[in-house]
């Protein structure tokens, strides 16, 4: 008898296999493995709480619709959605494009307590959040993809829809444009 | 202008840094760069840090949540989902419909000089001719000929000739493409279960956490055929231990689907798994502004350094 050795493949495929064939608690699953996730990226490029709930609403209202009607991803679950809730966030580019202009005042504006003294640990939640969205899109999308949700280039690289070796220039810009951000904010990265 | 080797250098060092090695010990690799790539390496520990405190996420969750169960429960639930059977239904009509084409254009084609809107250029290209097959009964040109065609096939023309007409000009790749994958469903499935596996199928012992499921999954076959082949009534009831048939996995397949790390060499994969995003691939043209916009900025901020 031979015993054979299977290939791998991850819990989300078998989830998402169960979830094509209309198994509802797989279809719950996802929902509980990603939601949090999805929102905090989105919460993250979009920066208002309202918006970024309703984006992620969006974004599983658009998976249950697709799942249960034998479409939406047959693999690759994670990449698509974030990408879907990439797609929503460019979405809603039209309505409100950029930041509100007090965080842009409060941005230019270089902390001044202590400037030799301060490190990266000492940046607060809110800076950081701050400096990111100072980024371009594209730059967001990377350092938040990649660095954040901890994905792999090959799924950043779908997402975006560019080669691998855009990508790798693009991470490369992102976290220099946000080291130097920081610098400017008077922080020693090293 | 962005120093290529750079980029790959970094990529490489984040990778090791993910799997744990001290950034010391990384950047020791790179001695031209190292100064700079420990400051990278720190700073992309910084965007984890501006997530949301906890509260917040919890305050959003209670809303979504209910949303989701909601639009859950009202969701449709699907009979075994199984798209292999909606593929063979529309291959069916789509050949159903090709036999009632053949046959109408056997009848015209023979000897009729068509009706009075028929010009030279149609008995030059037959397949004019199939275009006109939807609209035929309202068109009051069409007289007498029409009515002979459609008594003669009757069975084929009511269902499919909707979903004929935008196919004409492509229709032959389509069988190709969807025969393989009918192939395993084939298997005969008798009143008296006989465990029968195709040739190549082989062996396999059930292991500690398998469900049939999930070796469904990495066969590639679906857990229909794979229970049914092996005279598996209850799918909840496989055991460690049990053998079962299966396809033959193809050896170099493994984790080419579910390998996502360490694709560091792999450039030209851009456009490999589009079929995985199809549905969004018409939102992703519509964003080609968005990355002129980045292009460009990308610019300014090299200029920055």
């Amino acid at each position: 008898m031979i015993v054979m050795t299977l290939p791998d493949v991850t819990d989300d495929d078998i989830l998402l296999k169960q979830a094509r064939r209309g198994n509802k608690r797989a279809i719950s699953d996802i929902y509980e493995r990603y939601v949090e996730a999805i929102y905090q990226f989105v919460r993250l490029r979009v920066g208002h709480i309202q918006q970024a709930e309703d984006i992620t609403s969006a974004v599983f209202t658009a998976f249950i619709e697709q799942i249960t009607t034998g479409r939406g991803p047959s693999s690759h679950l994670r990449g698509w959605l974030f990408q879907v809730a990439r797609n929503h966030i460019y979405d809603s580019y039209g309505e409100k494009r950029g930041l509100p202009l007090e965080t842009i005042e409060q941005m230019s504006a270089p902390h001044t307590t202590n400037p030799e003294h301060r490190t990266l640990q000492s940046i607060s939640r809110e800076q950081v959040q701050q400096l990111i969205q100072q980024l371009t899109p594209d730059q967001q999308d990377v350092l938040l993809l990649r660095f954040d949700q901890q994905l792999s280039l090959k799924e950043v690289s779908d997402i975006l829809g560019k080669n691998t070796n855009t990508v790798k220039s693009l991470q490369l810009r992102a976290v220099r444009a946000l080291q130097r951000a920081i610098a400017r904010q008077g922080v020693d990265v090293r | 202008m962005i120093n290529r080797p750079l980029g790959d250098a970094f990529e490489e060092a984040y990778e090791r840094k993910q799997q744990g090695e001290p950034i010391d010990a990384i950047i020791a690799d790179y001695p031209a760069v190292a100064d700079e790539l420990r400051t990278l390496l720190k700073v992309t520990e910084l965007p984890s840090r501006a997530q949301p405190p906890h509260s917040e996420i919890a305050d959003v969750r209670t809303r979504l949540d209910s949303t989701f169960q909601q639009q859950l429960e009202a969701a449709p639930v699907r009979q075994s989902g199984n798209s292999t059977g909606r593929r063979l239904t529309g291959l069916l009509g789509l050949a159903a419909a090709l036999v009632g084409l053949l046959a109408l254009m056997a009848v015209f084609g023979g000897e009729v000089v068509l009706p009075p809107t028929a010009t030279a250029t149609q008995t030059a290209s037959p397949t004019a001719t199939i275009t006109v097959s939807p609209t035929q009964t309202p068109s009051p040109t069409v007289t007498a000929t029409m009515t002979v065609t459609m008594t003669d096939i009757p069975a084929t023309t009511p269902a499919p000739t909707a979903t004929v007409t935008p196919l004409p000009a492509s229709d032959t790749p389509v069988p190709a493409t969807s025969a393989p994958s009918l192939a395993p469903t084939s298997v005969p499935a008798g009143d008296e279960c006989q465990i029968n596996p195709p040739d190549d199928w082989v062996m396999y012992v059930v292991q500690t956490g398998d469900t049939l499921s999930s070796i469904a999954v990495r066969t590639g076959i679906d857990d229909d055929s794979l229970a049914r082949v092996n005279c598996i009534e209850n799918a909840a009831l496989i055991r460690q231990g049990q053998s079962l048939f299966v396809p033959r996995p193809p050896a170099s397949d493994t984790g080419d689907d579910t390998d996502n790390s360490g694709q560091t060499s792999d450039d030209s994969t851009g456009d490999n798994d589009e079929e995985d995003y199809d549905d969004y691939d018409d939102y992703e043209d519509n964003y080609d502004d968005y990355d002129d916009y980045d292009d460009n900025y990308d610019d300014y901020d090299d200029y920055d350094d």
